[in-house]
């Protein structure tokens, strides 16, 4: 090969490395920072690799009732509550997948509403656009994506090169800024308090194609715990607005025919609990903080039950501060 | 598929991939199935269209010249009228049934809302621009059905031109292409540089424009005005560059097509300005329409009609609508009159000494034409003509109320927008201003370093700055409309 082409290939290769990383390195500064409200990634991991015993994964069913530091208080079980806004059963499982790369759980708990969700809900950008790259990210962006916002998964500045116009410094700043751990593990704080009435049902999609792929989602997900030795619980969240009978029950059939799984509906446990509807609901779904503490203590309690045990790797410091300050609130 | 999307980007890396690795004459079949799978994508029904017309012209061209049942200008008619016919259907037919029921004063409520196969205008010209150099003798009709076809069905070009002389494209058929690294490099270059000319400057002077024409009324004299001005900067960026980009796809495919323009607005005149813009149009309705009726041949008088004539129909070619006929007849009188007063101005100038080529002239004039044709552009734009005479009155109206306020940030763009575009029209005010100046462009496909430096900035502009993706209103090609 003559020097001129040599050149020539050697240029080639230098922009299009240079191009690469400005899209990567821009992508990142420009994507808007999430610290709560579910698929805080980059605040994931930080956490020391290995040291969560429990992963609770799903969507706002459970970034706002699970308290890991609750838990680990009661218990001294570390958790996190990996978890995204409507985040689908197929998202789950990529992300419980993706977790596992830095963290060794014993157990897996999934928060199973999303069983009767769309196919795709309204948060697919922002559940898995914040996923770190890699084989995971790609599987789930081209099997639990819309068509729509595939380009802006696979290349971030088609969604946000908008930003470049109206950022701020600060913004810049922090996006810059390294990334630290969740003071809360991925749990969103709540305070406010609505009166709740009796349970009511929501009408669900029961489309029974979809249906039938978040199962398999979920069948996946249980060999995919096998494979490692992890135990799989398939749960239901207590909520005040539920999917109709019939259709939970079909569920948590289907659900428990599924190997390896354990399937629990701790809308039964709901007096157990002590939740007081006048004081423990930020809405019919979501607990508030007073309502996410009692949940999480039993949750704990149930965890120890089922054989989970404290692994014994955590940060000690780290946790204490993070109890610390969930007590402050 | 629009140049600017990524199934196009996706489809053509693939394709010339393909183009350059087979072999012989499998070639030519690879670029006519490759032609067809880029216009099906859109609609595949008009595929049969495009296949119909080239079928019944290829035929035409060939009854000509064998003299088939003893005729031979009957078969270039034949063809020229079904091609012209099928334009006429998709596209001036309902307008044509509304005037000519409304001139009786009937009412037309039956719209055929026929869907205008994107490209049809631009490909009907090639096809009849074909039909009348056969039925001139200029070329011999095209015996290779592949080839005729591939010619007229070239997808670099068949949505919105350059329009296709098949008397310079068909020889390129001929031979097989080699893969030419400098003419694929210099295609590339040519490519990227009109994605950045329609993603930034034309889809952002399009915001501003779409913002004042939505509510002229809530905007100062001067704001309507500088609407004016941005949508003859947009009209142009947005259709040079698709004419950017189909010359450089087919440069790297290794076919040459015809530029389209020539630093229009850097022109001393509205008759320069037509020899300058859309070239490959304003040749064809030259060479098929105004010398057939007589040209400048024929005394001063008829010079004006045939003028008026062309221009006429190159506004009807641009849209069935009364704006379009209008901003063709206008771009015709501005020719007309400048003819007219030619004479006296050169006299008046003479008489105030102010030399001819002159700086202050020659920008005077390039200002004056560059208003001239953004008034024009305003029936071009308008959603009607009751519209666009509002918009007119309203900037002439600056002479007796003045400009009025111009508030900077109501034009729809965010501050850093405005900035970053004003510093990305430079280099491409410059690659006009070399052409006007007939100075050549560099050749940075000779260079390594320079040139992928150039690609290397040029789509970090684009990927920064573009108008695409979710968020944006990224706008179409304005001249896919026709």
């Amino acid at each position: 090969m003559n020097m001129k082409k040599l050149r020539g290939i050697i240029a080639a290769l230098l922009a299009i490395t240079v191009f690469v990383a400005y899209s990567f390195y821009t992508g990142k500064l420009l994507m808007p920072k999430r610290t709560e409200y579910g698929s805080t990634w980059d605040s994931f991991l930080c956490e020391d690799r290995n040291t969560i015993d429990v992963l609770v994964c799903g969507s706002s069913l459970v970034y706002c009732d699970v308290i890991p530091a609750e838990i680990w208080e009661e218990t001294g079980i570390t958790s996190y509550s990996a978890a995204g806004p409507e985040q689908t059963i197929p998202i789950s499982y990529y992300c419980i997948r993706e977790a596992c790369r830095t963290q060794t759980p014993k157990a897996v708990f999934l928060e199973v509403t999303g069983m009767y969700y769309d196919r795709y809900q309204k948060y697919t950008k922002v559940n898995l656009g914040y996923m770190p790259w890699g084989e995971n990210r790609l599987a789930a962006t081209f099997s639990a994506a819309e068509d729509r916002e595939v380009p802006g998964l696979l290349y971030p500045l088609y969604d946000y090169h908008y930003r470049f116009f109206d950022i701020t410094a600060d913004e810049i700043k922090k996006n810059a800024a390294p990334d630290t751990t969740d003071i809360l593990a991925g749990y969103t704080l709540l305070t406010q308090s609505n009166k709740m009435g009796d349970i009511s049902y929501k009408a669900v999609n029961e489309d029974a194609g979809n249906y039938n792929d978040n199962l398999q989602y979920a069948a996946k997900l249980a060999d995919f715990c096998s494979d490692r030795g992890i135990k799989l619980f398939l749960y239901l969240a207590p909520t005040k607005s539920r999917i109709p009978a019939a259709l939970q029950d079909k569920m948590m059939d289907d659900l428990g025919k599924i190997k390896g799984a354990v399937v629990v509906d701790f809308n039964k446990n709901i007096d157990e609990l002590g939740i007081d509807d006048s004081k423990d609901w930020y809405d019919p779904l979501h607990f508030n903080l007073y309502g996410a503490r009692k949940f999480s203590s039993f949750l704990g309690s149930y965890m120890l039950s089922a054989g989970i045990t404290p692994g014994g790797r955590a940060n000690g410091e780290l946790w204490s501060e993070r109890a610390v300050y969930i007590n402050s609130k | 598929m629009s140049f600017t999307s990524i199934n196009f980007i996706l489809f053509f890396a693939a394709f010339t991939l393909l183009y350059y690795l087979v072999q012989g004459r499998i070639q030519k079949y690879l670029l006519l199935a490759g032609n067809y799978v880029f216009y099906m994508w859109w609609k595949p029904a008009f595929g049969l269209l495009i296949f119909a017309g080239t079928a019944i012209s290829y035929f035409c061209a060939c009854a000509f010249d064998r003299g088939l049942w003893g005729r031979k200008k009957f078969w270039i008619a034949l063809g020229a009228v079904y091609t012209i016919g099928v334009l006429f259907v998709f596209k001036y037919l309902d307008f044509f049934c509304g005037s000519i029921l409304g001139l009786l004063g009937v009412a037309y409520g039956h719209s055929m809302k026929l869907l205008l196969p994107v490209g049809v205008s631009f490909f009907t010209f090639s096809v009849a621009g074909y039909l009348f150099d056969v039925g001139k003798g200029k070329i011999k009709p095209e015996k290779n059905f592949a080839d005729y076809a591939a010619f007229v069905s070239f997808f670099p070009t068949i949505m919105a031109g350059p329009i296709g002389y098949a008397r310079n494209f068909l020889p390129q058929l001929k031979t097989r292409h080699i893969f030419d690294l400098e003419r694929s490099k210099r295609g590339l270059l040519r490519f990227v540089f009109g994605a950045g000319e329609k993603m930034i400057a034309a889809d952002t002077m399009a915001i501003i424009v779409n913002t004042v024409y939505a509510d002229a009324a809530s905007f100062s004299n001067g704001s309507v005005l500088i609407a004016a001005m941005a949508y003859s900067l947009q009209i142009y960026f947005d259709f040079a560059a698709y004419s950017s980009m189909a010359i450089g796809a087919a440069d790297i495919l290794g076919f040459s097509v015809m530029e389209n323009f020539d630093a229009p607005y850097l022109t001393r005149n509205i008759k320069s300005f037509w020899k300058k813009w859309h070239i490959s149009l304003t040749s064809w309705l030259r060479e098929y329409i105004y010398f057939p009726l007589g040209g400048s041949r024929k005394g001063r008088a008829r010079t004006y009609i045939n003028v008026l004539i062309v221009f006429g129909v190159s506004g009807l070619w641009h849209g069935a609508a009364v704006t379009f006929v209008i901003w063709g007849l206008l771009n015709g009188l501005y020719q007309v009159a400048g003819e007219i007063t030619l004479p006296s101005r050169k006299k008046l100038r003479a008489a105030l000494k102010i030399p001819e080529d002159g700086r202050l002239l020659v920008l005077w004039q390039m200002l004056l034409t560059f208003l001239l044709a953004s008034i024009a552009w305003i029936f071009f734009r308008a959603g009607s003509v009751s519209q666009a005479f509002y918009l007119v009155g309203r900037i002439f109206s600056i002479l007796t109320s003045g400009f009025g306020y111009i508030d900077p940030s109501s034009f729809g763009l965010m501050k850093r927008q405005a900035i970053v575009l004003a510093v990305f029209l430079l280099p491409y005010l410059a690659a006009d201003v070399m052409k006007a100046l007939r100075k050549p462009l560099p050749a940075f496909e000779k260079t390594d370093f320079t040139y992928w430096f150039i690609i290397l900035l040029l789509m970090i502009f684009i990927v920064s700055f573009g108008i695409y993706g979710q968020g944006f209103d990224p706008q179409d090609f304005v001249y896919f409309k026709f």
